[in-house]
């Protein structure tokens, strides 16, 4: 075992909660106001409680090899070759995310705060803190997300009653205008975003305590993580109109500009951006992290660690390189992510699955007969 | 690796932190900013002229002795095609870069206004030093840039005056509208609804205005004063409320917390009451396939002012003074319901409310909506309740006739 | 940004490959090494202006089809 790490159920939550928070509360209300007008909240809905049988399948494969990663099963089931293809396809998945997780945050510094930044700085100075979190292992970023929790809760909680006063509950009506087509696909977004990439948590799976705990802890801070989703695009709705939120690169940011209480309460949203800057980093250190450990494992090597700094520096080249502009990005996020990610979170997965069935070779199934 | 070497790696770290932390491109040194308090736009020909008023900063600061011989703005202009194109322009005259987050007005020229808004106003919502609370006005009879170079006597930076003044004057005296960018694109993007703006004026001698002539007599010679609501159509000025019809959109949009209504009393004379709560709702209905719209208003006042010899302690001049009120209060609203029915412009958001009720009726109706407004049936109900009287219950007036 | 990158990897090399090399950990030192020699070979010829591929086009045009079929069945 290459990490020695161990990690309660209680870190799991709130690993798992940061996760789905992270990148999709900047970009997904957006997307679903883009889709479904007033009505992107119902899409917000639909799109959890889709995400919540995935979740449940996603337990049901890591629980049939609780000490493996999903890359290390992987190969084991499908044989060295096809086994190691799939998994280089898992591991590509995971760096490309946490590029693309990184060019976010990047982005979302520098069209907001420092617009005249180069873009390579802020995720260079980034990348720093992401290769110190990985290099410290999993318990370190697992116990510091404990400590983070707080905060992002409180800045939640202040974001949504200090906005209270300029709810207008006429912004969200008609209610179903769109129709049920249209808010399927408005769904999708938030099925990409985060719900297809907790796939990454598969391979933590082994190095969190009590194994059959998991399942529900990671389901229960995905369903927080997606009720904290389903609000934040109501509130987009009630304050700013799905017309507004649909335009703005970053919603929920125009969303904390608007905070004003009384005089002095005001001007605020920087502080409310760190929110974001929180959840992301920690979206942006899992992925990392899996990817690192998903490689070591495929090529069994001894420790992750000497692979740190050359796989930094390729994510910070791809997040260079990935897209020229935020209307590509926007388009790829809506039109082609939630094929690329169903593919890699969902189907490999299933084929996985199927392939640990067929051979019962699952480490719990095992237990009482020899292997077939 | 030895703990000095650590320690001294944490400390480098630290620093390099510290270092990315104010930001080294995009920073702002305040010697080098220019505070932008209010911005003009009119049009000349087909291209824009931009004023903005710039604070002094070193005036600002409390001085020994104030009527100061420097004035406390300056107020720059630059012409261009486009409206960002113009805002860089005015570096040419500008001493520092224009630093446009603390911007809290913006005046729009007649004539521009009239020509049309809708383009300015992706440029200001694109810019990310920009907000959207700051109010937007229209300078009546005047360029902006003539509005901005007024000097007011007890508002340092006019800009403050005239911010503050539109919310007391939106609050208490209910003829004006606040709105802010965010309300007018929100506005401009619903075709149930049209925007309104309130208007501007110089009052006086504008000459002098912009001089410090302005700031040393007691009753100054020209003042700022919001005078009416500009009404328009998509996003070019039609028309003009006035104060009446002003105060009736306020009514219908339920943005009134307060204002005095002047009521006839049975024997000649008059009398106020001051509103001081109003509840209101507006509610499409679909009947027959026709859209019909009802507005309620539930409202709340005081007796203010008695001007004549009414004898206010019997039972019944209470209710008979509220169904003065109501009816008052009910004849402005239809009033500005005809004017904007004249104007052909839906501002009070009666499409909006039918589209609530029914969006598919509306996706039928929407296209021709102004056509649809001037033939739409609005029933006003207002429901107006006298709670006090003030100190006094009878006025001593009432006793003054009698002996 | 180059010279940055190339300091760090000499940084690395420096710190963890002598460790590496120490505890005779040869496959894990040249599976780093290689990537290592990926990555500055890839920031060297973009500071040379080499245009670089991007994965998503070749996600994309993997994807496309199915985006179109799927999307245009949901509108």
């Amino acid at each position: 075992m290459i990490e020695k790490g161990k990690i309660n159920a209680r870190q799991f939550s709130i690993l798992t909660l940061l996760f789905s928070l992270g990148s999709a509360i900047l970009i997904v209300p957006s997307a679903l106001t883009a889709a479904a007008m007033q009505d992107g909240w119902i899409s917000a809905i639909v799109g959890v409680a889709a995400g919540i049988p995935l979740l449940a399948f996603y337990n049901a494969l890591g629980s049939r090899h609780p000490d493996l990663t999903l890359i290390e099963y992987t190969e084991r089931l499908l044989g060295k070759w096809v086994g190691k293809i799939v998994g280089l396809l898992f591991f590509s998945f995971f760096l490309l995310l946490s590029a693309l997780v990184l060019r976010n945050v990047g982005d979302f510094i520098t069209t907001i705060v420092m617009p005249e930044t180069p873009i390579e700085s802020v995720h260079f100075i980034l990348l720093i803190a992401i290769a110190m979190g990985v290099g410290l292992g999993l318990e370190v970023i697992a116990r510091s997300a404990e400590i983070f929790l707080p905060w992002v809760l409180m800045l939640l909680f202040f974001l949504i009653v200090f906005l209270f006063p300029q709810i207008e509950m006429d912004r969200i009506q008609p209610v179903f205008e769109s129709g049920v087509k249209t808010i399927v696909r408005g769904s999708l977004s938030v099925i990409s975003i985060p719900y297809l990439e907790l796939v990454v948590f598969l391979m933590i799976y082994p190095y969190v305590g009590k194994p059959d705990r998991r399942g529900a802890a990671m389901i229960k801070g995905a369903l927080i993580g997606g009720t904290v989703l389903v609000l934040i695009t109501m509130l987009c709705v009630f304050v700013l109109g799905w017309d507004f939120t649909s335009r703005h690169t970053f919603p929920s940011y125009t969303l904390a500009k608007k905070i004003q209480v009384g005089e002095f309460l005001q001007r605020i949203e920087v502080l409310v951006a760190i929110i974001w800057f929180l959840t992301i980093f920690f979206k942006l250190v899992l992925c990392f992290y899996a990817s690192l450990l998903g490689l070591a494992q495929l090529l069994k090597m001894n420790s992750y660690r000497p692979l740190i700094v050359p796989c930094a520096m390729i994510v910070l080249m791809v997040s260079i390189v990935v897209y020229p502009n935020i209307v590509y990005f926007r388009i790829f996020a809506s039109e082609i992510w939630p094929f690329y990610a169903l593919t890699t979170g969902f189907l490999l997965p299933l084929l996985v699955w199927a392939a640990s069935l067929i051979s019962s070779t699952g480490d719990t199934a095992s237990k009482s007969r020899p292997p077939a | 690796m030895n703990t000095t070497l650590n320690k001294g790696l944490k400390l480098l770290l630290l620093a390099a932190a510290l270092l990315a932390l104010p930001g080294c491109w995009n920073r702002k040194e305040l010697n080098e900013l220019s505070i932008a308090t209010a911005f003009g736009f009119d049009a000349r020909g087909d291209r824009y002229r931009v004023s903005v008023q710039l604070v002094n900063a070193g005036e600002i600061a409390d001085k020994q002795g104030g009527g100061g011989r420097v004035p406390v703005v300056t107020v720059q202009q630059a012409t261009g095609n486009t409206l960002f194109e113009s805002i860089r322009a005015l570096t040419t005259t500008t001493p520092r870069k224009i630093y446009s987050s603390h911007l809290r007005i913006l005046v729009i020229g007649e004539d521009l206004a009239r020509a049309g808004i809708a383009k300015l106003l992706d440029g200001l919502s694109r810019d990310h030093e920009l907000r959207t609370d700051f109010y937007i006005i229209v300078a009546r009879e005047r360029t902006a840039s003539e509005i901005l170079q007024v000097l007011t006597p007890l508002e340092k930076i006019p800009t403050d005056k005239m911010f503050s003044s539109l919310q007391a004057s939106q609050r208490n005296w209910g003829i004006t509208a606040r709105v802010d960018l965010h309300q007018l694109i929100y506005d401009l993007v619903d075709k149930g609804k049209d925007p309104v703006l309130a208007g501007i004026v110089i009052e006086g001698n504008e000459n002098i205005g912009g001089t410090d002539a302005n700031l040393q007599t007691v009753r100054p010679p020209a003042t700022l004063k919001y005078h009416g609501l500009a009404v328009f159509r998509k996003d070019k000025l039609v028309g003009w409320l006035d104060d009446e019809q002003s105060k009736g959109y306020n009514y219908i949009r339920g943005s009134l917390k307060s204002t005095i209504v002047r009521l006839p009393c049975p024997k000649g004379g008059e009398l106020a009451v001051e509103l001081i709560r109003t509840s209101h709702r507006i509610k499409g209905k679909i009947r027959d396939g026709k859209p019909e719209i009802d507005v309620r208003l539930n409202a709340e006042g005081n007796i203010g002012e008695v001007e004549c010899a009414m004898n206010l302690n019997t039972p019944r001049a209470i209710p008979r003074l509220e169904k003065e009120l109501s009816d008052a209060i009910e004849e402005s609203m239809e009033a500005t319901i005809a004017r904007a029915k004249d104007y052909k412009s839906d501002i009070f958001g009666f499409g909006a409310a039918i589209h609530r009720a029914d969006f598919r009726t509306w996706s039928r109706l929407k296209d021709r909506w102004d056509e649809e407004f001037v033939h739409l049936p609005v029933h006003v109900t207002v429901n107006a309740k006298i709670r006090r009287t003030g100190s006094v219950v009878e006025s001593f007036l009432e006793r003054m006739e009698d002996s | 940004m180059v010279w940055i990158v190339l300091a760090a990897a000499a940084c690395v090399v420096r710190f963890e490959y002598v460790r590496l090399y120490r505890r005779k950990q040869f496959k894990d030192l040249s599976i780093s090494a290689c990537l290592l020699g990926f990555a500055a070979t890839l920031f060297i010829l973009r500071s040379a202006h080499v245009p670089i591929p991007d994965p998503l086009d070749w996600i994309g045009a993997v994807y496309k089809p199915a985006s179109k079929f799927i999307l245009s069945a949901l509108s």
